[in-house]
């Protein structure tokens, strides 16, 4: 608790914090951002909804700094992004504060951090709310700080609402701890993107009576433009032929990580300096301080860059596919134009967009029934499981029984606790059960959020408006600058048509590798001796493999699937394709032989032999099915399809000489790992894996 | 509800709690947080009005206890909340002493010394039945063990609760003896009780509300205690009757057992068992008053399983509670008669026998009176009733009644037998 102190003085004081960290003597405070911080340094709670730029960082730094020379502990913020907090430990220096992060990606330092905090020099900890989760962690943080936390900052407040458009379930936990803190401790909650529903909600949970203080959200440097351009050949051609146009730098906004690497590799293919940013990579860090620093034109990204990044003169924003909701998209777009009197949002989807969108949809919450299997496996075992030793006993996705794990772990009381390094049942698991009502809420919510986006595409009106609209901005109005208040709704955004040809191009001769695995993901998968270790024995393993395209691509990924499906062998267009891959790739095998196909099915064989005429090899059948096991496509992990595959097949004819083996889907790659170990174990020196498709478990 | 916390219990931790990493302003000592209190609700506060600097402020003053450190102590409420919501999650509950649910039977013993906040996982209902202490010190021999395991399968039979203490080998024996008999469990020990939550055979057992953990030490305090009395004391301030397990003169008594039962042995019948010579312990125990173990057949005499009086929920100072308007009565149950058919019947005649002197009571008489070497004990005097809990609200006309169905006492005296086990 802090001591009274003459406002007017700290406010004095304050302003001249606010000075020297913006560099301007003549800096004066904004509507609301004083009393925000007055509020924090009283030892009250304060939620402060205002846009990205309008300085809600300047209240909680300030706020910890005055709190700081009153004797109170640290500032602990939470943060659902590292880039979020990379740029607030600068904004802390500005002031002459010590903000550290604990993530994932600095764990080095932590030995530091803590000698730090134990020595009460550090005046903001950041961490992400996942950190939480961790208790072991969390007690030893908490443990160093002597004076207790002196304030909590609680950065994209929005998440911690049921009917927030960013459903963080850590921050469930963020929602109870501060229900559970006794009145008169300071927290400020920020966001930039609450609509009044939200803005309720989070009121409600910080305490009716929180003072809230709330902006208008336009932007004004902001131009807008949607463009209906649906192949992703004219998609990546439009980028490649305006990005060099642009002004300064920007951000290129996908879906997935595989489009990242797409968008990214063909604008480097077209001389833009471009790279893919996304959750694991582990550049993250460079790639963010060389776009600040414009040393990139483009980053493309996924969502993991997306709160809080925030570069004033970032000049565009393009999203080669719809986000999930217009919230979503006002922020991400909102990355743009903070400090530069004119920058540029693009908004594109292709037909791929529904899809992806129906299947975060649908995987968003977990059924009854598979948290059932995944809580049954964990009551039945002393000490706990991984989660690759639950995917080998049941037959769900890595991601989807960790998705699981997560909901329950954060119920309260919860059935399952991470402990000691495995996910342990607790004497709430029996007959748990996750509230059906609250998830048919949310998924309404998606639902809406999704058909809100469609409804922005279409939009006839000023697009600026509509944001503002979505958000419960009293102030929406013209904006005078978007594609439609412009007039230019029927102007065609057509890229060169030559372009075009060379996106397709590209889109279908990039190369696409197999990685030969080097451990089975389960041990003891079959008593055969490839089975013996977890390691696949070097002189088991196949040979680095290539994929002539990837699934749902809109190009030919898509035909073979079709054609996989509804023919019963594959066009000579695919198959010359097939050809032209290995002919270019393989050399100095003399045979080929094929994965043993399912009864009735000659799509392989014929392939193969296609391969074998054209490029002169010897087929050969070297294995047959034994019937074991199911289809491939049943099993929905990893570890349940290198158990699917161990026994499925045996090596009827031995062959030493190298050989191409050839499959016509990968997606786990268990199959072709097995029948190369097998026909290794049989005396082949060499075995290179090909295949026409490649798709992921999630697809 | 235990959840929320009231302000009362949040303040009791702020102010008593380790939570870890404290060094420059430590956490109230029981007694500490006693005088404090008691000052608080001599001036008209409860111990949750200490969130008002000026409450804070006088309190401080007027105890001697330190402005800093009531201010430091107090602020740590952000902390706090993270780890309530840590506990809340793992299925912790919190009883402060200033709460009605706080065990009465701990307040009653203990005292001032009962701790202002406990930790507990399981079933509280637990708390309230007839309990059965079975506690030793560490580094008993096997057959102690044993012993201990034969004696919460009794237990078990006769529908008592156990309780074991401390975290020795003959704890763990007579915890998973009790449980996987199918028994009610309490386990008293010090510290974090989440991570022994855990094991397939407890979480169960806890699932059935047939385990409950319980601890006078927040989960968060790591610091080692070489002695830990306060375990031992909550043990037995909790049962009705205690078999004290004697180890050998190499033993360690970490949890201050023999002090513990030495303590009770006015208020609790007490039973000590040795194997081979005993133990300056068991000797002291037994010269105070504790009976020696027996054989069985001698302990028999009517109304074995027969008549307790129990401890209700209520607060420890009634008087200065604002909230609960708890009238101090007599505390006593009418006797519950024990349906002699409902145990395994004839097949088990024999064992019957033996099992019904270890399962005399001093507590069972419907009086709620015990009986110690021919002496009359009122053991439940100004023990208040809960409200609206007709049943347990006592009459003198009542203890009168009862008293004159006290045969079993009195034959127990015919054989000589100061008390039995149960």
């Amino acid at each position: 608790m802090s001591s009274p102190k003459n406002p007017s003085t700290l406010k004095d004081v304050a302003t001249q914090y606010l000075r020297d960290a913006v560099g301007r003597q003549d800096a004066e405070f904004r509507d609301g951002q004083w009393e925000s911080i007055a509020q924090a340094v009283s030892g009250h709670r304060v939620l402060v909804v205002q846009r990205t730029g309008w300085g809600k960082t300047m209240v909680y730094t300030i706020a910890t700094r005055l709190r700081r020379e009153e004797g109170a502990g640290p500032s602990l913020m939470i943060s659902p992004l590292v880039a979020l907090m990379r740029n607030q430990e600068l904004a802390a220096e500005k002031l002459n504060l010590t903000a550290r992060r604990m993530t994932a990606d600095n764990y080095d330092d932590w030995a530091d951090i803590y000698e730090e905090l134990e020595s009460d020099d550090v005046d903001i900890l950041m961490i992400t709310p996942e950190r939480l989760a961790n208790v072991t962690f969390f007690s030893r943080v908490l443990s160093k700080i002597k004076l207790g936390i002196g304030m909590l900052i609680i950065d994209e407040a929005h998440c911690i609402s049921d009917w927030g458009h960013d459903f963080r379930p850590d921050y469930q936990r963020i929602r109870r701890i501060q229900k559970l803190i006794p009145e008169g401790a300071a927290i400020v909650a920020t966001t930039a993107t609450a609509n009044n529903r939200v803005v309720e909600d989070v009121q409600k949970e910080l305490g009716g009576d929180i003072p809230v203080t709330r902006g208008s959200l336009i932007r004004h440097s902001l131009e807008l433009h949607n463009l209906r351009l649906t192949d992703p050949q004219v998609r990546l051609a439009w980028i490649a032929q305006v990005v060099p146009h642009l002004p300064g730098s920007g951000i290129i906004y996908v879906l997935t990580r595989k489009d990242a690497d797409l968008v990214a590799e063909w604008l480097k293919s077209q001389k833009i300096d471009a790279h893919a940013y996304y959750g694991n990579a582990g550049e993250r860090d460079k790639l963010e301080k060389a776009l600040l620093a414009n040393e990139l034109k483009v980053l493309v990204a996924t969502i993991a860059l997306g709160m809080g990044f925030d570069k004033k003169d970032l000049a565009f924003v393009i999203h080669y596919q719809r986000p999930g909701s217009v919230v979503h998209y006002y922020q991400q777009v909102g990355r743009a134009g903070r400090g530069v009197e004119k920058a540029y949002g693009f908004l594109m989807w292709g037909n791929e967009d529904e899809q992806i969108a129906d299947y975060f949809l649908s995987n968003a919450f977990p059924p009854q029934h598979e948290i059932n299997q995944v809580l049954k496996v964990l009551e039945d075992v002393e000490g706990g499981l991984t989660v690759p030793e639950i995917m080998f006993q049941i037959n769900l996705k890595g991601s989807r029984i960790e998705k699981i794990l997560k909901l329950a772990s954060l119920e309260s009381p919860a059935p399952v606790i991470w402990e000691m390094g495995a996910w342990v049942a607790t004497g709430e698991a029996e007959g748990f059960e996750i509230s059906q009502d609250k998830i048919r809420r949310l998924q309404e919510i998606r639902n809406r959020e999704k058909e809100q986006m469609r409804q922005y595409m279409d939009h006839k009106g000023c697009l600026m408006a509509f944001l503002q609209r979505a958000l419960d901005d009293q102030t929406a109005g013209r904006c005078g600058k978007c594609r439609n208040c412009q007039g230019k709704m029927n102007q065609s955004y057509q890229p060169r048509a030559e372009l075009v040809s060379e996106a397709k191009q590209f889109m279908g001769k990039r190369k696409i590798f197999i990685y030969p695995n080097q451990k089975w993901p389960a041990s003891n998968l079959s008593e055969h001796e490839i089975h013996e270790s977890e390691t696949i024995k070097p002189e088991y393993r196949a040979k680095w493999g290539f994929v002539l395209c990837r699934a749902f691509d809109g190009n030919l990924g898509d035909r073979i699937l079709r054609e996989r499906r509804f023919r019963d062998h594959y066009s000579d267009e695919i198959v010359a394709a097939f050809i032209a891959m290995i002919k270019k790739r393989v050399s100095k095998f003399q045979y080929i032989t094929y994965v043993p196909p399912h009864e009735g099915k000659k799509h392989i064989p014929l392939l193969a032999e296609a391969v074998a005429n054209e490029l002169d090899l010897n087929l050969i059948t070297t294995a047959s099915r034994t019937g074991i096991g199911g289809r491939q496509s049943a099993q929905k992990n990893p570890v349940q399809r290198a158990r699917n595959a161990a026994d499925a097949f045996v090596i009827d004819y031995a062959v030493e000489a190298p050989t191409i083996l050839i499959d016509d889907l990968i997606v786990s790659g268990w199959t072709l790992t097995t029948l190369a170990a097998l026909l290794r174990y049989d005396g082949c020196h060499a075995v290179l894996p090909a295949a026409l498709v490649k798709r992921t478990l999630s697809e | 509800m235990i959840w929320p916390l009231s302000d009362d219990t949040n303040t009791a931790l702020l102010l008593c709690a380790w939570l870890g990493g404290e060094d420059v302003y430590l956490p109230l000592e029981i007694q500490e947080y006693n005088t404090l209190e008691q000052w608080l609700l001599q001036n008209g506060y409860r111990p949750g009005n200490l969130i008002q600097p000026s409450c804070a402020e006088a309190a401080a003053q007027a105890t001697g206890l330190g402005s800093d450190r009531l201010t430091a102590l107090l602020g740590r409420s952000i902390t706090l909340g993270f780890y309530l919501e840590e506990w809340q999650r793992k299925d912790y509950w919190i009883i402060g002493r200033r709460d009605v649910h706080y065990p009465k039977r701990i307040c009653q013993f203990l005292q001032e010394s009962a701790p202002p906040v406990l930790f507990g996982m399981g079933d509280r209902q637990l708390l309230d039945q007839s309990a059965t202490a079975v506690i030793g010190p560490d580094q008993v021999m096997e057959s102690s063990n044993q012993h201990a395991r034969e004696i919460a399968e009794l237990c078990v039979r006769h529908d008592r609760t156990i309780i074991a203490a401390g975290k020795q080998t003959l704890s763990a024996a007579v915890v998973e003896s009790g449980l996987l008999s199918g028994g009610s469990v309490i386990w008293v020990i010090q510290g974090p009780v989440f991570g022994e939550s855990l094991r397939k055979l407890f979480r169960r057992a806890k699932a059935a509300g047939k385990f409950l953990m319980l601890s006078g030490r927040s989960p968060a305090d790591r610091r080692p205690i070489p002695q830990e009395p306060e375990v031992g004391r909550i043990a037995v301030a909790l049962c009705d009757s205690v078999m004290y397990v004697d180890g050998t003169e190499l033993s360690g008594d970490r949890y201050c057992m023999e002090d513990a039962v030495y303590s009770v042995l006015e208020q609790r019948n007490c039973f000590v068992r040795s194997f081979g010579q005993a133990t300056a312990a068991a000797e002291r125990l037994t010269h105070g008053g504790a009976n020696p173990w027996i054989e069985v057949e001698m302990a028999i005499h009517e109304g074995l399983f027969e008549d307790r009086a129990e401890i209700i929920q209520g607060e420890l100072l009634e008087d200065d509670h604002p909230d609960h308007e708890i009238e101090p009565t007599y505390l006593e149950i009418p006797a519950s008669s024990k349906d002699l058919d409902s145990i395994e019947e004839a097949e088990e005649e024999d064992c019957e026998i033996e099992e019904r002197a270890i399962f005399e009571g001093k507590a069972t008489s419907g009086s709620g009176k015990r009986q110690q070497g021919g002496i009359q004990l009122d053991l439940f005097e100004q023990i208040p009733a809960e409200d609206g809990d007709e049943a347990n609200t006592g009459s003198s006309e009542k203890e009168g009644a009862d008293d004159s169905d006290n045969s079993s006492r009195e034959s127990s005296g015919e054989y000589g037998i100061q008390g039995s086990l149960f």
